[in-house]
């Protein structure tokens, strides 16, 4: 199977503040992690452990030291900001511990945002949005805004924005740490099928062990240090 | 989804933060339109005024203006009723008023003082010029006495001076073109007022013929010309010039000596004042858009990790800037249109400027390229504010952003 996303030997140190060249601390250290178009991935670990930084680099919102990233097969290290912006416009997808929707538009407009960044017509647009917001059981929310939303409708409408575009990738961070139990399994459940039905490679950042039971894969990272 | 329902959106989101920026900013464009507006008025009327009194054009002894005479008339015109018929060949030209500038003393027997005097056709002074002056007493002579003795009209504190009414004799006495004193007996018509008081301590209007007799010459200082269109004069101007090199013709704002000096002033003043009231709506906007960029850096950062770039981002702020330029634009328009108009309804006066007797409406002018460009300037202003606080955060560090509390 065709790697969506490799990692070989990454690091990555935080400077402290004062400190010369060379000090700080260490977040990531020689990262190597390749996973499979389709893929269905978590990555479990203490506060600190380096998770979140590890999902920025993926989704290539943060730059690493030193190793290698190959995203579909184009090494992105060297990308300039704006070749990386296109990339992660078109490629990747978000979903956020703390939803990060915005607040005027609708779920409608914030799902159909990603598509306008991406120039698709107004048409195509409503159409494709109907369809995700359909599939994350939405559609009658259509034109509400997210503060007329539950938590749970807001990770839906999260999720439906970050699978719109059809993306290669998701990154999503703690998707369910902020959902009761019962909505979290549902959670669970809607991203894992949905990720099964687009072949969309899901990387998740999660303390949630009925997340990591229903992935393909799960690794463990500590200290910067992948397991 | 368009950018500009986002855009209008994000406006609404701070409604009470948005209507205030907004209402600065029409009070802003407001107070430019209507200190414009006045600015722009009283160009006009001292424009129009100037030209008038001084005829659209003066022709004049290619000498005339570049030196000071030694005796009277030294650069008079010798020819001028050759170049008058040359001139009043031309289409365009609608009047020639010959004027000749002389002074002296003019005396009632038992006291004499300076004056300032012009010979002219005063019927055709006034029916080119209008009422450019208040009489006060008498009446202004159609024909200045010709064959008698010649009637003149004085200032009003000049005839005060001499203690002269309506028909009283006085004589003016000046020196001719020869060098020698000559006197002439005259019999006040009228008594006038031009506005400013040390003219009118001064002001002589004789009949052109009596001073002519007076000064004994045939010549006169200047021609003036009024043409078909004001607009036209330095046109005109030019062809004139190039065609009769041997006379200088100089246009009305050459001589518009008060219209060049109240056009300077006004320029600093409302310049100024343009400067305030610009930097006042920049501060507004720059305000309102830095709160709105600091509440929504995470906001900016889930934006960038979706995929927008920072221009695009960048962009999102100046729409937002620009509608709120825009409703103030329009606000501050239609509130300087109704001021405008309530203006010419109320007939409110100014008190009289230093220098002056005589005050004048409280109008403001409309005009729309004024209009225009003050609110293009303005809409700039709020797009540069809206770039200028939104171009940081829209390229902080992503992971910044989403992290911002």
């Amino acid at each position: 199977m065709t790697a969506a996303l490799e990692l070989h030997g990454v690091a990555k140190r935080y400077p402290l503040a004062g400190a010369k060249d060379g000090n700080g601390v260490a977040a990531l250290r020689d990262v190597s992690l390749s996973l499979p178009a389709g893929a269905f991935v978590a990555i479990e670990g203490p506060s600190g452990s380096g998770k979140s930084t590890l999902l920025h680099i993926c989704g290539l919102i943060d730059r690493f030291d030193s190793g290698e990233y190959w995203l579909q097969g184009q090494n992105v290290a060297d990308l300039d900001e704006a070749s990386r912006t296109r990339l992660r416009r078109r490629s990747i997808g978000f979903i956020f511990q703390g939803f990060h929707l915005i607040p005027v538009l609708t779920v409608a407009e914030n799902v159909a945002y990603a598509l306008w960044l991406l120039g698709v017509n107004r048409q195509a647009s409503r159409e494709r949005v109907e369809e995700i917001l359909e599939a994350v059981g939405l559609a009658t929310q259509a034109n509400q805004r997210p503060d007329q939303l539950s938590g749970g409708q807001r990770q839906r409408a999260a999720i439906a924005r970050a699978l719109v575009k059809g993306p290669q990738v998701v990154i999503a961070d703690e998707p369910t740490a902020n959902l009761d139990t019962a909505t979290a399994q549902s959670i669970i459940e809607l991203m894992h099928s949905l990720g099964a039905q687009s072949g969309t490679t899901f990387l998740i950042a999660t303390h949630d062990g009925r997340m990591s039971a229903r992935c393909d894969t799960v690794y463990r990272l500590a200290d910067g240090v992948l397991q | 989804m368009t950018p500009l329902r986002f855009a209008w959106q994000n406006v609404l989101r701070n409604r009470r933060r948005s209507l205030m920026t907004i209402l600065l900013t029409a009070l802003g464009c407001a107070s430019a339109l209507i200190a414009g507006g006045f600015a722009l008025y009283t160009y006009e009327s001292l424009e129009e005024g100037a030209a008038r009194e001084s005829g659209h054009l003066l022709v004049a002894h290619p000498d005339y203006f570049s030196r000071d005479e030694e005796t009277p008339l030294q650069y008079g015109l010798t020819d001028s009723g050759a170049l008058v018929h040359s001139l009043q060949a031309r289409d365009e030209v609608k009047r020639i008023l010959p004027r000749l500038n002389f002074s002296g003393l003019i005396s009632n027997g038992d006291k004499s003082v300076i004056f300032l005097g012009q010979g002219v056709d005063l019927a055709g002074e006034v029916a080119a010029r209008g009422t450019f002056l208040q009489l006060q007493a008498g009446e202004l002579p159609a024909d200045g006495g010709t064959g008698g003795t010649p009637r003149i009209v004085v200032g009003e504190a000049l005839a005060r001076s001499l203690n002269a009414r309506p028909g009283s004799s006085l004589t003016l006495l000046a020196t001719t073109v020869h060098g020698t004193m000559n006197a002439q007996d005259v019999e006040v018509a009228g008594i006038v007022a031009t506005g400013v008081p040390e003219v009118d301590k001064r002001l002589v209007y004789g009949p052109l013929p009596a001073v002519q007799r007076l000064l004994q010459t045939e010549r006169v200082s200047t021609l003036a010309v009024y043409v078909d269109d004001i607009a036209r004069v330095p046109a005109y101007l030019a062809d004139w010039q190039a065609g009769d090199p041997r006379h200088a013709y100089r246009p009305w704002w050459e001589e518009a000596f008060y219209y060049q000096a109240v056009r300077a002033l006004y320029n600093r003043i409302f310049g100024l004042l343009g400067f305030i009231i610009a930097a006042l709506v920049f501060f507004a906007v720059t305000n309102t858009l830095a709160m709105a960029v600091l509440e929504r850096t995470r906001e900016i950062g889930t934006q960038r990790a979706l995929g927008a770039s920072p221009w695009e981002i960048t962009a999102q702020f100046i729409r937002e800037g620009l509608m709120i330029g825009a409703c103030g634009v329009a606000l501050g328009m239609l509130a300087a249109g109704g001021i405008t108009l309530a203006l010419r309804h109320l007939g409110l006066q100014m008190p009289p400027p230093p220098g002056r007797s005589v005050g004048y409406p409280l109008l403001v002018s409309f005009s729309p390229s004024m209009y225009a460009l003050a609110g293009l300037a303005l809409l700039s202003l709020c797009g540069f504010a809206a770039w200028l606080v939104s171009r940081k955060a829209a390229a902080r560090p992503i992971v910044e952003a989403l992290t911002h509390v």
